[in-house]
């Protein structure tokens, strides 16, 4: 019972889903669009809880054991918790306020300050490392030293060229070539990928709705 | 030279410098950027669940007068399977988390089904067909023509069930040479973008935050 | 003992069947780890992976003869923010420089970010996505990289089972019968002038 109605529900919702998509029928479509957000939607919501007794319960062990780096783990959990206390308590639209105050004076600790000063910012410059790993990633293909890494980064320097005023300036059709490069080669090994994946996608997707493919189920039970 | 006096932009600067000084090594600024960006994501992501969520996609329709009593004890069905995720904590019925799963999962690949085989598949190999429109202009011909020989090359790389001799042997060589080609070109159409992001961050630095740039 | 083994099942949810494939390949490297008694570590950045992914390895601890050795701190959930969690993962790989790590799942544009960190550390890395934008950045950054479809038949290489080893075939059938197609169609509208394209 314990594995054979999990497989069940899953092949009624895995043939819904897939029937959904065929078929035009309004009681269809509406069962679709509810299952699409407020299933979804609501399901997801709940599991979030699981996720932050996880994060919460390895930070706690951490101060626990006393691991290494320990101290730091109070950081994450005191944040957390704040953080979760001006945004549940406090609103998270500016013009509808919460009960908790979220300014002292001029000062605004709203959680859409927080957002927009601390965690846009860290996104941002998170993203932006990637100009440096992008260059040390270069910098390994170039030492790979065979035909495949010399020909990505062949590809990958005619493209940078392509797209600044210096590649115009080493010769005019640079950039024209790069733009075939992307368009041509490029797309051709793009579909060939895509078809392979797209067939893994529905072989595996069939698999997990026939049951034959089980490994989501985790252990233990019958 | 005209520096900010806003505390928000000193502690965003000071979260950016933490971030940048990883690219020497890890270190104690780092440490407490990065424990301090996980705290405050988990903290945004309830804020976020409540408020934008589970209040109005259940607590306000559940409470409402005008939502149909068959709506509301769908929505109170729908909560009770999220909340037998809790059940993982009780190891006697530890297996009901299975449902919610299952429901999210069956859901998920069977939507996925249609989508690979119409949406992808069939409109990907409608892409690579040649017919005689490709060649309006003998460029756009040849061109059609290399697509269609370059994704046989690499599809032909992905065969696993047979060994790669006879013809399947230069073909699926033919395939990864397409293939590094078409990553190089990915690769280097990302760096342009990547570098425009950090010249974002330094015009944060530079001008927002120590006004030394407008 | 010796250095620990990360794996990163990604950033996507169960909804992906990457994430999936690539909790089949976890339940392998899992009873690989509990057999040498390596340290395993698993990051997970959406709350239902991390359930699965915990029980999975504790299949495959107990499968393995080891339950003993499974611990609950193996298994966690860090954010569903995309680059927090980076920001961890990366902090983890500097901290603990694991001898292996596995990223291999669904990545967006923080699998660089990633990939880069854990070559710095030395680290022997082994990468797998269908997510077709960030493949080159795990080739140019990771030892072995499974490209597209092969994180799918690894999947079903590695657990050994004839019904998904069949699988394999049928899609390698499908692949070939697609070529057939796209061959055959072309020489059918080139040569009669046919309309192919409505016939899909």
């Amino acid at each position: 019972m314990q594995r054979r109605i999990p497989l069940i529900i899953v092949l009624l919702t895995g043939i819904f889903g897939a029937v959904a998509f065929f078929v035009p029928y309004p009681a269809i479509r509406n069962a679709d669009e509810i299952m699409r957000n407020d299933v979804q939607r609501i399901i997801t919501a709940f599991s979030l809880v699981l996720g932050v007794g996880s994060i919460v319960q390895h930070h706690l062990l951490k101060i626990r054991r006393k691991a290494q780096f320990w101290p730091y783990s109070y950081i994450t959990i005191v944040a957390l918790v704040i953080t979760a206390i001006i945004g549940v308590f406090g609103g998270i639209d500016v013009t509808r306020p919460g009960v908790l105050p979220t300014r002292v004076g001029n000062f605004s600790f709203h959680i859409q300050t927080i957002y927009s000063n601390m965690m846009v910012p860290l996104a941002a410059t998170m993203f932006s490392l990637l100009a440096f790993f992008m260059s040390s990633a270069a910098y390994r293909a170039f030492r790979a030293r065979n035909l495949e890494a010399t020909l990505l980064l062949l590809a990958a320097f005619i493209l940078m060229l392509g797209a600044v005023p210096l590649g115009r300036f080493i010769h005019h059709r640079l950039p024209a070539f790069a733009e075939w490069i992307l368009a041509v080669p490029n797309t051709a090994s793009k579909r060939g990928i895509l078809f392979g994946v797209e067939l893994g996608i529905f072989a595996t997707s069939l698999k997990i709705i026939l049951g034959i493919e089980r490994g989501w189920l985790g252990g233990g039970g019958k | 030279m005209n520096i900010s006096t806003d505390p928000w932009v000193w502690i965003a600067a000071i979260l950016t410098l933490a971030i940048f000084s990883f690219l020497y090594k890890e270190n104690p600024l780092y440490r407490f950027a990065e424990h301090l960006y996980v705290g405050i994501a988990n903290g945004y992501a309830i804020t976020f669940y409540w408020h934008r969520v589970l209040v109005p996609s259940f607590f306000d329709r559940v409470g409402a007068a005008s939502t149909p009593i068959a709506t509301k004890i769908w929505l109170i069905v729908i909560a009770v399977i999220g909340a037998l995720y809790f059940t993982r904590f009780i190891p006697k019925v530890s297996w009901l988390v299975r449902i919610p799963i299952a429901i999210v999962l069956g859901y998920a690949c069977g939507a996925s089904i249609p989508r690979a085989i119409d949406a992808e598949i069939i409109r990907q190999a409608k892409a690579t067909i040649i017919t005689r429109a490709s060649f309006a202009h003998w460029q756009t011909g040849l061109w059609a023509v290399i697509i269609l020989l370059g994704v046989i090359a690499t599809i032909s790389y992905f065969f696993f069930s047979s060994e790669r001799k006879g013809v399947l042997k230069p073909l699926s060589y033919a395939g990864i040479i397409f293939i590094m080609i078409g990553f190089g070109a990915s690769f280097g159409y990302t760096v342009m973008a990547r570098i425009s992001l950090f010249i974002g961050r330094l015009q944060f630095l530079l001008g927002d935050w120590l006004g030394l740039i407008k | 003992m010796g250095r620990a083994t990360l794996y990163v099942p990604g950033l996507s949810s169960m909804a992906d069947v990457a994430t999936i494939a690539s909790l089949n390949i976890l339940g392998e490297v899992a009873k690989k780890t509990a057999q040498f008694g390596t340290p395993l570590i698993v990051p997970t950045s959406d709350p239902i992976v991390y359930t699965v992914a915990r029980e999975v390895v504790k299949e495959s601890y107990t499968a393995a003869g080891r339950p003993d050795a499974f611990h609950q701190d193996i298994v966690f959930f860090v954010t569903d923010q995309q680059f927090a969690f980076a920001a961890a993962v990366d902090g983890i790989m500097t901290r603990e420089k694991p001898a292996t790590n596995f990223l291999i799942g669904m990545f967006w544009a923080e699998s660089l970010i990633l990939a880069e960190t854990g070559a710095a550390t030395g680290a022997i890395q082994i990468a797998g996505t269908d997510a077709i934008a960030q493949l080159p950045f795990f080739i140019t950054a990771c030892d072995y990289t499974l490209i597209g479809e092969e994180l799918y038949a690894a999947s079903a290489y590695i657990s050994r089972e004839p019904v998904l080893l069949g699988a394999i075939k049928a899609q390698d059938y499908a692949k070939a019968l697609i070529t057939i197609i796209i061959v055959a169609f072309s020489l059918i509208a080139l040569g009669l002038n046919l309309p192919v394209l409505k016939w899909l």
